[in-house]
């Protein structure tokens, strides 16, 4: 009996091992398969859309894009930053052309003014593609909707902090009663038009007391070749013809105009106000070189894009117009915004 | 159905070499079936090696086959020969051709996109070469001209893409290939410890196995060493295979229960046979004291006899007719007890010594003994040892008549009862207890007789002989109704008879 359990044992010693054996190949395989055929995403969506702007790197336009991209997943749309994984960099112009021709569903685009995009815009419209223009509208075109926040709103707000910067530059100098305050805005070529004229105009509007006469110019940039923008504000700044405030519009800016106060060493001397609450931007309002920065919503962006071309699909039509909320950042409120990386909500 | 499967190969009898090439097969399985895991595992990596760069090579064909379309629109636009033309729709059939391998759904994954914008790209491209051709072939030259630029674009556009596709894929794959390879190295470590730890499994198994077929060998060598020094008195080995060992264990086992039963067998005929000698050397003793007996009273007889012969001599030329008779008789008696001594008689010289003795017992008391004889006449050559009736018939009258008061009576008859001769000697006399009669029967009475002075055979001389010439206890039955109810003696003979010729030899002497 002893001898026949003894013998059970060692078939059931002799199956383990081979189970086991066979356990570590099958895992060993698995393991080493599925370390090199790793499965893509093979979800299926019912619509494309693109969103075509100038700066793929920056934070702000890929903190855009993901909220778009969120909103797209949970509405089984595929949002694509369009050109962010080509070889060659192309225009707005370019990418629209692409997008057309890719039979893409919807195109999110950061159109400025221009006449050939409006064209195109147009030509996308006819061809059954909606397309939505995101922070600066094309007001000609047949875009269905303009997403972003509105210029006046903008200035306004500009306005205020710019009314602050001159209160305490008037309050510095004793023997002033009014003082000329110079705002530099600093402008993408492409949005330049009846928009910046508005934000111009509201600045001036709000900032412009008895006492401080605000004197508004532009400098327009480049933005398709990130290099000039640095150059195009440094010129200003070798020219001898500082502000005494730059506002910028776009995160690209307000980095190279903190950069060149920096080199030149002009803090203190010539404000900035930023736009977008990337790590450098908040880090420059902590040291002061910064005044304040205008932080728009950027997932209200996102989302109101995807939201506007899924509405229009569903129901044909939409609204003209989403705006999205401004929140200031300045030296006051800058530590609840440091250290959380970049905050999108304010 | 697992249990038929059980009973099936419970029947199924395995030889040592069955099991040792079992053995040797399932080590050989093991490392065969490893080995073919593992193979298949490499084989499988190194498909996977070769298909990295596959999807690479896919997009190169496809950039070769829009640069020949774009190429070949070119040329046809720049010499507008049918050759160019003809290429040129071979080379958009063969694009197009290779458009439709082309994913063609909004999908998760990159790729899939890109693929996707490419194929819908290409198909507007096509279609804006087409129109291109149209117009050189209708020669407008403005439109043509419009109509390649923008088709031209289309064509970076889409040889961007599939530059960019091919680069992400082309990296990503690198990715995969330094994974793979890093993989395939390691892969080759673990099969070598593997296959180490399989080859040490085997060792095992074979030693393992082998030993459960060599333990019942060992346990058979050990139980035969056992035998071989004599101890038979071993456990039996269990058997629990069904090889040749099995039937050699089983044999074994079969040999020792033989042995065992030949050794009782032996043991039992020796304790018989041992009991048959103290039988008979018990039988020669008494035969011993008969005889010593009868030499004691042979100096006796043979001098009476002639003495005897002498005084009838004398009575008969006296004309004493009756003392003759007398006298006759007494040496008939003697001249028996001196012949007859030690033979075996028949059942006739038996009653004729009775009758002789009668008579003279009679002439001793004055015819106070009725004797009466019942025989069955064909019986009279049976077979029987001499002086066995005539004593019986003497302590009859010793201790049954003599004792008596009254005319004593003796009856002695011969008849045949189940195929057995049967003697029954019965007297009126005064009977036995039963505590005598098992006295007599265990011949414990012997030594009181001796004590009584009797010249005659006792009793249980002439039982004690009786039964070893009849072989059985139960050939002489002593019985009695108790006191003054007289005896009765029955022997019980088997039908063995002398023959005529040993008859007329006994009556000669």
């Amino acid at each position: 009996m002893k001898r026949k359990q003894s013998g059970k044992e060692i078939w059931l010693v002799i199956l383990f091992f081979f189970i086991a054996i066979l356990s570590v190949c099958i895992f060993m395989l698995r393991k080493y398969n599925g370390a090199i055929s790793q499965k893509e995403n093979q979800r299926i969506y019912d619509q494309y859309y693109v969103l075509i702007a100038d700066d793929m790197r920056s934070v702000y336009w890929n903190a855009i894009y993901e909220s778009a991209y969120n909103r797209g997943q949970e509405l089984g749309i595929y949002v694509d930053f369009l050109g962010h994984n080509l070889l060659q960099d192309y225009s707005k112009e370019d990418k629209m052309r692409i997008a057309i021709a890719s039979g893409v569903d919807g195109i999110i685009l950061s159109a400025g003014e221009s006449e050939e995009l409006s064209v195109l815009i147009d030509e996308a419209i006819a061809k059954g593609i909606m397309v939505v223009t995101l922070q600066e509208d094309t007001p000609g075109s047949m875009r269905l909707s303009y997403i972003g926040v509105g210029n006046y709103n903008l200035g306004r707000e500009y306005g205020k902090e710019i009314k602050k910067l001159a209160t305490n530059r008037l309050l510095a100098s004793d023997y002033k009663q009014t003082i000329d305050y110079h705002v530099m805005i600093l402008v993408d070529e492409e949005a330049k038009g009846s928009g910046i004229d508005i934000l111009s105009s509201a600045i001036t509007e709000t900032a412009t007391t008895d006492n401080i006469k605000v004197v508004t110019s532009f400098v327009s940039f480049d933005s398709s070749n990130s290099f000039l923008v640095e150059e195009t504000i440094r010129d200003i700044f070798m020219q001898g013809s500082e502000p005494d405030v730059i506002v910028c519009l776009s995160e690209l800016s307000t980095a190279c105009a903190y950069q060149t106060v920096v080199d030149y060493n002009k803090v203190g001397q010539v404000d900035i106000l930023g736009y977008y609450s990337s790590d450098t931007i908040l880090n420059a309002i902590d040291r002061g070189v910064i005044s304040a920065t205008m932080v728009i919503d950027t997932n209200q962006l996102g989302e109101y894009c995807v939201d506007a071309l899924n509405e229009y699909h569903t129901l044909g039509n939409t609204s003209q117009y989403y705006s999205a909320d401004i929140t200031i950042i300045n030296k006051d409120n800058v530590a609840d915004y440091l250290g959380g990386g970049e905050k999108n909500d304010p | 159905m697992i249990h038929k499967i059980r009973k099936l190969i419970g029947k199924i009898r395995f030889s040592i070499q069955t099991k040792i090439v079992g053995v040797c097969i399932l080590a050989n399985m093991l490392v065969f079936v490893m080995d073919m895991i593992l193979l298949v595992g490499l084989n499988n990596m190194s498909s996977s090696i070769e298909q990295v760069y596959q999807e690479n090579v896919t997009l190169n064909t496809l950039a070769e086959a829009l640069t020949e379309v774009q190429d070949s629109m070119t040329t046809y636009l720049s010499v507008k020969t049918s050759d160019s033309l003809e290429n040129y729709y071979r080379n958009e059939q063969n694009f197009a051709k290779m458009l439709d391998t082309l994913n063609n759904q909004i999908t998760g994954d990159e790729y899939g996109r890109m693929e996707r914008s490419i194929r819908n790209m290409s198909e507007q491209y096509l279609s804006m070469t087409s129109q291109t051709i149209e117009a050189k072939r209708g020669r407008n030259v403005e439109k043509y001209r419009v109509r390649y630029e923008s088709a031209t674009d289309m064509y970076h556009y889409i040889s961007t893409y599939i530059n960019s596709l091919n680069s992400d894929q082309l990296q990503a794959n690198s990715e995969k290939y330094v994974e793979l390879s890093r993989s395939f190295r390691s892969f080759e470590m673990v099969c070598v410890w593997i296959m180490v730890c399989v080859m040490v499994a085997n060792v095992i198994i074979a030693i393992k196995l082998t030993g459960t077929i060599i333990a019942p060998l060992k346990m058979l060598a050990g139980r035969a060493d056992e035998v071989a020094e004599g101890n038979f008195d071993i456990e039996l080995l269990e058997i629990y295979s069904k090889d040749e060992i099995a039937t050699v264990t089983n044999a074994f086992n079969s040999m020792v229960t033989s042995i065992r039963e030949y050794i009782e067998q032996i043991q039992m005929n020796m304790k018989v046979e041992q009991e048959f000698r103290e039988r008979e050397l018990k039988m020669e003793t008494h035969l011993k004291e008969a005889e010593l007996k009868y030499l004691q009273a042979q100096i006796n007889p043979h001098f009476l006899f002639n003495t005897l012969n002498a005084g009838a001599q004398l009575a008969m030329m006296e004309d004493a007719d009756r003392t003759y008779e007398y006298i006759q008789n007494m040496s008939e008696i003697f001249r028996y007890t001196v012949r007859r001594g030690d033979e075996i008689v028949t059942l006739r010289d038996e009653l004729t010594l009775v009758d002789h003795y009668i008579f003279v017992l009679n002439v001793r008391f004055s015819g106070e003994i009725h004797y009466e004889k019942q025989v069955d006449e064909e019986l009279l050559n049976v077979e029987i040892p001499s002086m066995i009736v005539q004593p019986i018939v003497e302590n009859c009258v010793n201790h049954g008549i003599r004792e008596m008061e009254g005319k004593g009576r003796i009856v002695v008859s011969v008849y045949k009862e189940n195929e057995h001769v049967c003697i029954c000697i019965r007297d009126n006399g005064k009977g036995m207890s039963s505590a005598m009669i098992d006295k007599v029967m265990k011949g414990e009475y012997r030594k009181e007789t001796k004590a009584s002075g009797s010249n005659g055979i006792a009793l249980d001389n002439v039982i004690a002989r009786l039964r070893y010439f009849t072989g059985t206890t139960d050939c002489v039955r002593i019985l009695s109704e108790g006191e003054k109810c007289g005896t009765q003696i029955i022997i019980t003979l088997g039908e063995r008879r002398l023959s005529e010729e040993d008859v007329s030899d006994n009556a000669c002497r």
